[in-house]
Order: structure tokens, then sequence, then C-alpha cells
């Protein structure tokens, strides 16, 4: 069931155009991830969805409800800040309590509740303490249960884990999907890390200039990207560009042949395949291509090297850690499988096949 | 040994180290000021105090205390001068206060010409902006005109030479220093805060009251206290709008040394308004250091 609903909304800023004609649906109970570079518009949907900013243009609709023009107070919707944004003059339980009291709960009620969502985020013994004297991963929680106390319709994340070290992170990460998934409520998170997004989310929306890039799961959206700029900003990507030949090559301008398969329905002519480098081998003795090691990252469980071929295409190779080392400037065959190469929709080639 | 524990000693024994050296060259930049201070203030200061406690011939003694204490016409005037004091912090606090709010609110340029005209008193002399009053509030002044103009009344209303008037100067005198910090304080208020209070249902007189002002406040009281300060030592205003009718501590004590030269009096008034002072401004330094 679709919840939220944008229908060709624009928001501009002066001359900028932040969001351009967009329409995008979010169904209920979804994890969706808006997903985007800076100045890609991921802000400003998130400021329109919370009502801080209403669009110049377009429809902006929550269930059957129109909230284009509905201040932020109504629309029901529970907002988390990159920055927590916890009232430092409140305590922990009175930052918790104050969407309830303003829905006129109180007493035994407002208490239930409260505690309620403080163990829900595991900070039931806090709320006597002020937010400057929590750790900045406690804050995030405490801002979380603020949102979630007064069972909002919508969860809007901005950036949660931003301001999170990387520990901490993968910790705040798996707590906000559970909790997710435990209360059943449709969240929508804005971030400009892949990482996150495809670990988190159901749904992945990657903007790009203010438009929709592509919407997918993560999985769709990892290996069967549909433009160059998601393949590149969803993982690492090496790009084999050149003309596609008939039994199933890209042939690049100094005639480098790189085996990819090709599929039913494509013509010959010049497309772009995507090669993740985790799909590279480097421990033949032979392989389709040779280059010169030029420049080795250790990431511990695996070892990302940088291959200058021979006609100086740069290429990246991930090579789990237990499968040797190359040195610097050692002579490599790259081999892979060919199906694994994926072929970007929009470079396809029109017109006969051969 | 963990890293932690570590670093800690090595920043023990960064902190330990300039504590062992004398920075001769420090003492020497700050010398000059130092003496200069002790020789043409706190000496002359102390001496203040000494003949608050000694009578005629030297020996320590209360009789100057004794002899304010008991004067009702000291303690009047102390008294008026704490209240006009507090009658001026809280106009100001009223006046001030949405002054500097509405300044937030205003986008870049409006912004700086308020406060371009908020800072420009500064620039102007006290005696002038008083004698400035006079022209506005006096018999013959403005204000007088147009409402004798309108026929609202028939003879001059008396504006001047009164608590009043003395009230309206140090008021006008004294805005800056409460609009000045305040401004800054509202500036510094996240957004954020206020955004995310809205998503989450509340009203604007909520947002304002329960969120806004409770942020601000520490300012508010800062400034205000820094404002019942200065208020206490003006000597000016109330000398030309009060026109010696209506004379505060400073007045007071030019009344003590220069017309009736009881030096001993003025010094143990200047210690009363010196404790009073320096308590005050205790408390101002606490809810400064507690809020920034």
């Amino acid at each position: 069931m679709t919840l939220v609903r944008f229908s060709n909304v624009s928001k501009s800023y002066g001359s900028v155009r932040a969001v351009d004609d967009l329409s995008l649906e979010v169904s209920s109970g979804e994890f969706t991830t808006i997903l985007g570079p800076s100045g890609s518009g991921k802000t400003t949907m998130l400021s329109l969805i919370a009502g801080i900013a209403t669009p110049t243009s377009g429809r902006i609709q929550l269930g059957e409800r129109d909230i284009t023009h509905v201040p932020a107070a109504q629309r029901n919707i529970g907002l988390v800040f990159q920055s927590y944004a916890l009232f430092p003059h409140m305590n922990i339980f009175d930052n918790v309590a104050f969407p309830l009291r303003i829905r006129k709960i109180g007493g035994a009620e407002l208490e239930r509740r409260v505690a309620e969502a403080l163990r829900l985020v595991r900070l039931a013994e806090y709320g006597r303490r002020k937010p400057h004297q929590l750790s900045g991963g406690q804050q995030q929680r405490v801002a979380l249960a603020r949102a979630i106390v007064f069972k909002p319709d919508i969860l809007l994340l901005d950036e949660p884990l931003a301001a999170l070290d990387r520990k901490l992170r993968e910790e705040v990460r798996t707590e906000i999907r559970e909790l997710q998934r435990g209360l059943g409520i449709t969240t929508i998170m804005v971030t400009h890390d892949q990482e996150e997004a495809l670990s988190m989310s159901d749904r992945v929306v990657l903007l790009s200039g203010g438009k929709v890039e592509q919407i997918g799961s993560p999985d769709e959206m990892y290996h069967r990207p549909m433009t160059r700029f998601a393949a590149g900003f969803l993982g690492t990507a090496n790009f084999l560009e050149g003309k596609l030949n008939g039994t199933g090559d890209i042939v690049d301008a100094n005639g480098q042949r790189f085996p990819c398969y090709k599929p039913a329905g494509w013509a010959s002519g010049e497309v772009c395949g995507v090669l993740r480098p985790e799909d590279i081998r480097t421990d033949g003795a032979e392989g389709f291509v040779s280059g010169t090691v030029r420049d080795v990252v250790f990431l511990g469980e695996i070892v990302r090297y940088g291959v200058d071929l021979d006609d100086g295409r740069r290429v990246h190779a991930n090579i789990s850690g237990a499968r040797g080392r190359h040195s610097e400037g050692s002579k490599v065959w790259l081999s892979w499988d060919p199906a694994r190469v994926w072929l970007l929709p929009d470079t396809k080639p029109q017109g006969e096949p051969l | 040994m963990s890293d932690a524990s570590l670093a800690a000693r090595g920043a023990a024994a960064d902190a330990a180290a300039p504590r062992r050296r004398i920075r001769w060259d420090l003492i020497l930049l700050i010398a000059p000021l130092a003496i200069a201070t002790a020789v043409i203030f706190d000496i002359p200061l102390l001496n203040t105090a000494y003949w608050a406690v000694t009578d005629e011939t030297g020996a320590l003694s209360g009789q100057y205390f004794r002899e304010f204490a008991e004067s009702a016409a000291y303690m009047r005037i102390i008294w008026r001068t704490l209240l006009i004091s507090l009658e001026v912090t809280v106009i100001t606090m009223l006046l001030g206060y949405p002054l500097a709010y509405w300044a937030t609110r205003l986008t870049m340029r409006p912004r700086m010409i308020v406060l371009g005209l908020v800072v420009m008193t500064f620039w102007v002399s006290i005696l002038v902006r008083t004698y400035a009053w006079i022209v506005i509030l006096g018999n013959g002044g403005l204000v007088n005109r147009g409402l004798q103009w309108t026929g609202l009344t028939s003879k001059p209303v008396q504006f001047l030479y009164n608590e009043f008037g003395i009230v309206v100067g140090m008021t006008n005198v004294l805005l800056p220093f409460l609009v000045l910090p305040l401004f800054a304080a509202m500036i510094r208020v996240d957004q954020r805060l206020l955004q995310v209070a809205e998503t989450l249902g509340a009203s604007r007189f909520r947002i304002f009251w329960q969120i806004f002002f409770p942020l601000t406040v520490p300012t508010l009281a800062a400034s205000a206290i820094l404002v019942f300060i200065l208020s206490l030592g003006f000597y000016i205003t109330p000398a030309v709008l009060g026109g010696g009718r209506v004379p505060l501590i400073a007045n007071m004590m030019d009344l003590l040394i220069n017309r009736f030269a009881r030096w001993e009096i003025a010094a143990v008034v200047s210690i009363v308004l010196m404790v009073i002072t320096l308590s005050l401004y205790a408390v101002y330094q606490r809810l400064r250091e507690r809020y920034q």
C-alpha cells in the first residue's frame, strides 16, 4: 500500500532547482532510503516530507490525505536530525514526553509510554539525565525514542549515523533496523552513504540533480544499475567502454577485448559494461587482459589493487587476503566470469542485431 | 599500557612543564599595566576603605557606618537608586527582548540597519543623548507640543525633573547592553530545535515559550544583571533629567564630597555600593560561565 506519494514535485530556492519534477511512491511499512551526493536534493526531499519546506509545485500525499500545504505540526511525522536536536534544557524524560504532552497525554499514560520508548532504545535508566551528559550514540537513541513515542505515520531519519564513529555506526545501524522491523513503522532515511543505503533499506531511491536516477532494492541497485552514475555511486565500478561485437566481447578503441556476454535483443554497437572489483581474479597464469599492479591497498579482509592495463586503462580489483599478495610493479593477468559483466541499459545499441 | 593512559600521562607532563618554568617575558608584558592599576586604582580604593573604617585618629572605628545606617536620608537615596535601577532593568528587558527577537527575524539588510541604529547610540555621548531628552520631553518639547496641539492636555505634562524622566533617559542609554548580547544568543539558538519541535506537533506559541525562550533566559538574566549594575552608578542622567530633585547614589556622593566635604561618609557609601555591585557581578559571571 502506498503511504507517501510525490506527484511532479518541484522545489526551487531562488534560481536553483533542488528538486525537479519528481514523482515517487513509498510503500507502507517499508524502509526506504533516499540516497544521493550532496546537492542532489535529498535534504530538500526530507524537508518537504517533514513539512519544514513547501514545494514550489506538485503534490505530496500521505495516504489519501493531501499534505502539500499542511503545516509540519499537523503531519504526524517523527523526525530525527543528524545533530539529534535534543532540547538541551530538558532532561531525557521531558524530551521524550514533549510530543505526548502536546497531544494532551498525561499522568500514568504519559509515564508508561515514555518508559516504553526509552526501554525500546535501551535507555530506561537515563530519564533524569540531561542530553549533554549522554554520549553521541545515546543522544541519537533518545532522538529516536522521541520520534516514535507518539506513534507517527512515518519515521524520517536525516543522516542518522553520520556523526557517529565507525564502531558505533554499525551498532546503531542494526538497532535502527531492528526497531523499524519490530514496530513495522514506515521509515524514510536520507543519506549520502551508499553502504548505509545498501545495508539498511528495503528500497533505495537514488537521486541526482533533483531527479530520480533509479529506484530498486539494494540488490537490484548494485547488480543491475541502470546508469553509469548509479553504478559508480553504489560501490566501486570498472567501466568497460567499447563496441559490443557479435561474439560477446567489448572491444575498446585500442582493440583490447573484454569478454562479456551478449544479451538477447542487443545490437552490436557502443556500450558500457560494469565490472565490479570483487568479480575480478588475479591468480591465473593466464587471463583476458594483462597489466601491472600500481597501487596496493590493504583493507584487512580484502586487498584492493589498482592495475594499469597495457593500454593504460586503470582497473580496480578486490582480492580476498587469503589469495596471495601481489606487490607494486608486478605483472598480473586479470580474468572474470563474462556473465558478471553488466551492460548498462542506457547504452543499449538500437538497430538490427547481427 | 593502554594508549589512553599513555596519552593521559603525556597530557599531564605537558601541563606540568610550563608551571615549573617562570615565563619572565609574560611577566614583563603584564607588569606595566599591573603596576599602573595598582597605583592609580587599587591603592586609592584601599585608601577609601581605610577612611570608612577609621576615625580622625586613625583608630579602627565603625562610627561612620553607624552614622550612615542611622541616617534616613542616605538610606532613602540608596533605596531609591535600587528601585529606579530595578525599574530601568525591567523596562529594558520588556523593550529589549522583543526588539532583539524581531531583529533575528529580519533578512540581512534590514537586520544590519536595526542593529546599526542600536549600536549607533554608543557613538553619541551620554551627555548629548541626555540633553536630547529635554528637547523631546521638556515643557516646550516635541511630546508636550504634540499633546497640546491634539488637545489631549491644556498645559504641559511634567515629564522631566522627576523619576519618570530619569527612567526614560537611563533606559535609552542602557538598552544596547541588553539588546546586543541577547541578539547574539538568539542567533545562536539551533533552528533545528525549533523545526523538530514543530514536527513533533508543537504550536508556535509552545515552541516559543517551551523551547526558544528558555534557551535565551540565561543571557537575558546575565544582561539584565549587567544593566542593573550599570544603573546603580549613573550620574549624568539623574543630574540632568532629575534636575537635582531626584538624586541617586552617584549624585549623593558628589554632594558629600564637593559640597559637604564628608569624605568618610562618601567612603562608606562607596563600600556599600561596591559590595552590592560585586555580589551581583559574581552572579552575572556564574550565569555566563554556566551557559557559555
